[in-house]
């Protein structure tokens, strides 16, 4: 397998360089699990969070506001 | 069906005659044979290590059965078949005349990748339930919300320290005069208990932002008193300047700063 050669070579041989690969790794990982899953929970909740009701809202406290004053 | 007996080189003996001698071992068979259907292995010529090692009689009985020829003596190597291991193998070993070097790079990529992959994900779970419970352990957002005030510096008449309460404690925010702020800044750092110039001490020299708990035992000072013109601790006379630095007294430290901003020229934001 003339493809693993290298990365077999690169990554994997030296305990160290592996486990400081494995640890860069999860640092993508975690970005991409986080985007990924509020992605994923947006859509799924769509019109129904604060950033798709707030304009509503916060059209009633100014008037509030001014009905104050 | 005929048995004979043989036990190393004491066999010719058993071709002359029809009983068994003893060798010490008990008979195993005792027959009547005839001469002519003795089945026995003649004794090697050669005398090599291994033929003479064959005659002595220090071997185990080797029974010969049926005069049909020799019997097989059964080893237990001859009738077991050799383990197959290709369930277990590696598709790129299967073949026994695989070089290992050609795909050792490929079989340990796979399985390094493998384990890797688990380690990042259990780093990232792990990772995740540290800082959960971690997060616990800071302070709650309602309380954090209470953990700022914001005050409007106009209501603040200059030469005036006012009060606030400010988690929990006494807060002291005092309007100083250009007077007072020229004598703070001239203050030799050198001379004081606890050395610090009024420039560290206040973010903008015509507001005084300190915490109103005396550092010797925790009173309350008074503002406006003492020696010093700035505060006095009523408990033991502790004597603080305008910049709220111990200058007399048993109090070891300066009064406290605490974290503040000016959000635009009105507005003092402390926490």
């Amino acid at each position: 397998m003339a493809i693993w050669a290298p990365v077999n070579r690169a990554f994997f041989k030296r305990t160290s360089t592996y486990f400081l690969v494995a640890s860069l790794c999860t640092f993508f990982f975690e970005r991409g699990v986080d985007v990924i899953s509020l992605y994923i929970f947006e859509s799924l909740n769509q019109n129904k969070l604060w950033k798709d009701v707030k304009d509503r809202f916060k059209k009633k406290e100014k008037v509030e506001e001014k009905k104050i004053c | 069906m005929t048995s004979v007996t043989r036990a190393g080189h004491l066999a010719p003996y058993f071709k002359a005659t029809s009983s068994v001698v003893s060798n010490g071992l008990k008979p195993l068979v005792v027959a009547h044979t005839p001469a002519e259907k003795v089945l026995v292995h003649p004794l090697p010529k050669t005398s090599t290590v291994e033929s003479l090692h064959g005659s002595l009689p220090i071997q185990g009985l080797k029974a010969r059965v049926n005069g049909r020829g020799p019997s097989h003596v059964r080893f237990a190597h001859t009738d077991i078949g050799y383990p197959d291991f290709s369930a277990y193998r590696r598709k790129e070993t299967q073949e026994p005349t695989a070089k290992a070097a050609e795909n050792v790079d490929g079989r340990q990529s796979f399985t390094y990748l493998i384990a890797g992959a688990g380690g990042v994900a259990g780093a990232y779970a792990a990772k995740s339930i540290v800082t959960h419970f971690v997060s616990s352990m800071a302070a709650a957002a309602d309380v954090l919300a209470l953990a700022k005030i914001e005050i409007k510096l106009s209501e603040i008449p200059e030469g005036k320290s006012v009060t606030f309460k400010w988690r929990g404690k006494p807060l002291f925010i005092r309007h100083r005069t250009e007077n007072e702020i020229s004598t703070e800044q001239a203050v030799p750092v050198d001379t004081l208990r606890d050395p610090q110039h009024d420039n560290q001490r206040t973010q903008n020299p015509k507001w005084l932002v300190v915490i109103g708990v005396c550092t010797h035992l925790g009173c309350v000072p008074v503002a406006n008193a003492g020696d010093f013109g700035g505060y006095y601790c009523p408990c033991h006379g502790s004597h603080y300047d305008a910049s709220g630095r111990i200058r007399k007294g048993p109090a070891p430290l300066n009064l406290e700063v605490p974290p503040h901003s000016f959000v635009d020229e009105g507005l003092l934001v402390v926490g």
